[in-house]
């Protein structure tokens, strides 16, 4: 059952003893009794599987009234506080950044790579970044003109087949960016806007249906794109080496050094199969058409 | 005790258990086994009963995955064990390691499965200048805050201002005995020094068994608020255990030792929560030989309540008034035990002042 098909009043019921769900390989357990969050989870999980019950649940995060007058929440990712008393208008992105965290910033079998992934027709196109490169910002936008969503923030790599396993979380955008993807895709599904978060003002997007039913399908990852979003560039895709692909995304991902020798080998391999690339952009339209290009001079059949 | 609590115990005491249990009863046991620090320890105790084949794919995925983590820590503490090696190669000095690090580069079974952050070392307390100079020459920089820090390692404790490395960003404790020198208790670091033993294959030193049984001990009861209690305890297990078996005579020195050290207390409490806690096979002569280490009566079942509360999680946010209160009286006890009153009443009294003042500088 998806979380669209729950009533509302059901949905809000659940969630109060703890809702399942599955993104990707994980599932997260949510418990909570704010409308806020419920409203979130309705709207920008909507198309995700419900799980009845799940025998392990790889995250616990619970959103709880707290203070004396009840107007602050507190955060818990299994057990552990991680925001504790926190306003009560901040509680929608910080339960997101907790899924978040709870999830990604865990010891995990996968390589996590600090990048976004869309595919088309077997074949992934990896996004590094830094925070502000404009990586979700570019996912956001592919998933609207016939890319597939794997995910906006981090790149599960599989050491054992070198494959990317999708994580199709909500995209959040920030400040311009918002209206930037607004403009591109019009009939993109927005959460509200937040427009006082850690990191400036925020909106989720819906992750398309298509990218959420197909979640279990990993792919092979075919391009390493480097976004530079640059105001006033033209689009411009020139040639990365591929020493430094391969240092940046050590250096960038979540638990390289954690995996050890795994880690590295299965990176080479990445950048080793990959064609790596640098994208400066400032215009969406221009940087979709620049890089549906790419996808069309590919060159041979992908691998299984 | 509740339920998922015994079954983390009883899983990690016999590992044929976990490949027994269903799915859905590793749920909480994985979740309380991370709040608890045990996850690694837990993943390294079934992968060496060989019953990891047997478990539910996802759970094996946790297991796997964390059992990377502690290959990480030990991989980085025995570069920084070469490091500091290659820092200390022009000082005179006879480097003993201790607890985690000891345990991982002697390679005992103990360190299966143990996170570790830190190095510790003990040093003559005549060589820490020498040492902390060739340190500071290589790399490593001070922690403190303040000078009032400084000051309060280098007057009181047992060891100098934590130092981390510039680039590594891993931490040294270096030292020169191992418990704070303002405490009740004080083992003679010389008879700790004079037992050390080589450590096969490196030109490094380790604890004698019974020295290291103590100084876990120490650690744990004398030193410590128990925050990280379940871990050392199951230290403790595995390092007795090992030792009564490869050690001949072993549990007859390990009693005169701790007299000796004036640790009877702590190893009183690290036998008895260790036997509750683990089931620590502990001969019935060790324990008669303790009887005059024992706590007065009401004092005993006082420690034995707050540890039964504060030693496990409970609840879902891992929290309950007990569980809290213990763990506040716990932390007391523990700087009761490090300082005379006066002292503390003046330590609490420089801290609070600091917080004030920071405070007001940031508004």
């Amino acid at each position: 059952m998806r979380l669209s098909e729950l009533p509302a009043t059901e949905l809000a019921r659940r969630l109060r003893e703890g809702l399942c769900w599955r993104v990707g390989p994980f599932v997260v357990r949510l418990t909570t009794p704010l409308a806020s969050v419920a409203r979130h989870v309705g709207t920008l999980y909507a198309d995700f599987p419900a799980l009845e019950q799940a025998d392990v649940v790889d995250a616990h995060v619970s959103v709880r009234a707290a203070g004396w007058t009840r107007r602050r929440v507190s955060i818990y990712s299994d057990g552990a506080v991680v925001y504790r008393k926190v306003p009560r208008a901040q509680a929608v992105p910080l339960t997101e950044w907790t899924l978040n965290l709870s999830v990604f910033h865990r010891p995990s079998r996968f390589l996590l790579l600090h990048a976004g992934v869309v595919e088309r027709e077997g074949r992934a196109a990896i996004f590094p970044g830094d925070p502000g490169a404009g990586k979700s910002t570019l996912c956001a936008a592919l998933v609207h003109r016939g890319w597939r969503l794997l995910s906006d923030e981090v790149a599960p790599l599989a050491p054992a087949d070198g494959r990317i396993v999708p994580v199709p979380r909500p995209i959040s955008l920030k400040e311009e960016s918002i209206e930037a993807v607004r403009r591109f895709a019009p009939h993109a599904t927005f959460g509200p806007i937040w427009p006082e978060t850690a990191k400036g003002r925020l909106a989720h997007v819906l992750p398309p249906r298509e990218s959420v039913r197909r979640m279990d399908e990993p792919a092979r990852p075919a391009w390493v794109i480097f976004p530079a979003f640059t105001p006033g560039a033209a689009p411009r895709l020139e040639p990365f080496g591929k020493a430094r692909a391969l240092l940046y995304c050590a250096t960038n991902a979540f638990n390289y050094d954690v995996l050890g020798r795994q880690g590295f080998l299965a990176l080479a391999d990445l950048i080793d199969r990959c064609d790596c690339y640098r994208l400066s952009f400032s215009d969406l339209e221009q940087a979709a058409a620049e890089l549906a290009d790419l996808w069309a001079s590919r060159s041979e059949v992908p691998g299984p | 005790m509740s339920l998922s609590s015994e079954r983390l115990f009883g899983c990690v005491r016999d590992p044929e258990r976990a490949a027994a249990l269903e799915p859905r009863e590793w749920d909480g046991l994985l979740r309380l086994a991370r709040r608890c620090a045990l996850l690694a320890r837990l993943g390294a105790q079934i992968e060496q009963a060989g019953c990891m084949d047997r478990l539910p794919g996802r759970v094996r995925d946790h297991l796997l995955a964390m059992a990377a983590v502690a290959e990480h820590h030990q991989r980085s503490v025995r570069w920084e064990v070469n490091r500091l090696r290659h820092a200390l190669r022009d000082v005179e000095v006879k480097i003993v390691l201790l607890k985690g690090a000891a345990y991982v580069m002697a390679g005992l079974p103990v360190a299966r499965g143990r996170l570790v952050s830190d190095v510790d070392i003990l040093v003559p307390r005549a060589t820490l200048a020498a040492v902390e100079r060739a340190l500071l020459g290589h790399g490593w920089e001070p922690l403190a805050e303040d000078e009032y820090d400084d000051y309060y390692y280098r007057t009181w404790m047992h060891e100098l201002p934590p130092l981390r490395h510039r680039d590594r960003g891993a931490a040294i404790d270096v030292h020169h005995t191992i418990l704070p020198l303002t405490g009740r208790l004080h083992p003679d670091p010389r008879l700790l020094l004079d037992s050390a033993r080589p450590i096969a294959g490196t030109d490094l030193t380790m604890l004698a068994p019974e020295d290291m049984v103590l100084h876990a001990a120490a650690h744990a009861f004398q030193d410590g608020d128990l925050a990280a209690g379940l871990r050392d305890l199951t230290d403790l297990d595995l390092l007795l255990r090992h030792f009564a078996e490869a050690e001949s005579g072993f549990w007859e020195r390990l009693v005169p030792r701790a007299e000796r050290l004036q640790l009877g207390r702590p190893l009183y409490y690290a036998l008895r929560y260790a036997r509750r806690l683990w089931r620590t096979p502990v001969p019935e002569r060790a324990v008669a030989a303790l009887r005059r280490a024992r706590p007065a009566w009401p004092l005993g079942r006082l420690m034995d309540a707050l540890v039964a509360r504060a030693l496990v999680p409970t609840g879902e946010e891992g929290s309950s008034p007990t569980a809290d209160l213990a763990r506040l009286l716990l932390y007391i006890r523990s700087h009761w035990l490090r300082m005379p009153p006066w002292l503390l009443a003046r330590h609490l009294g420089r801290k609070a002042i600091r917080r004030c003042v920071a405070r007001s500088q940031d508004a």
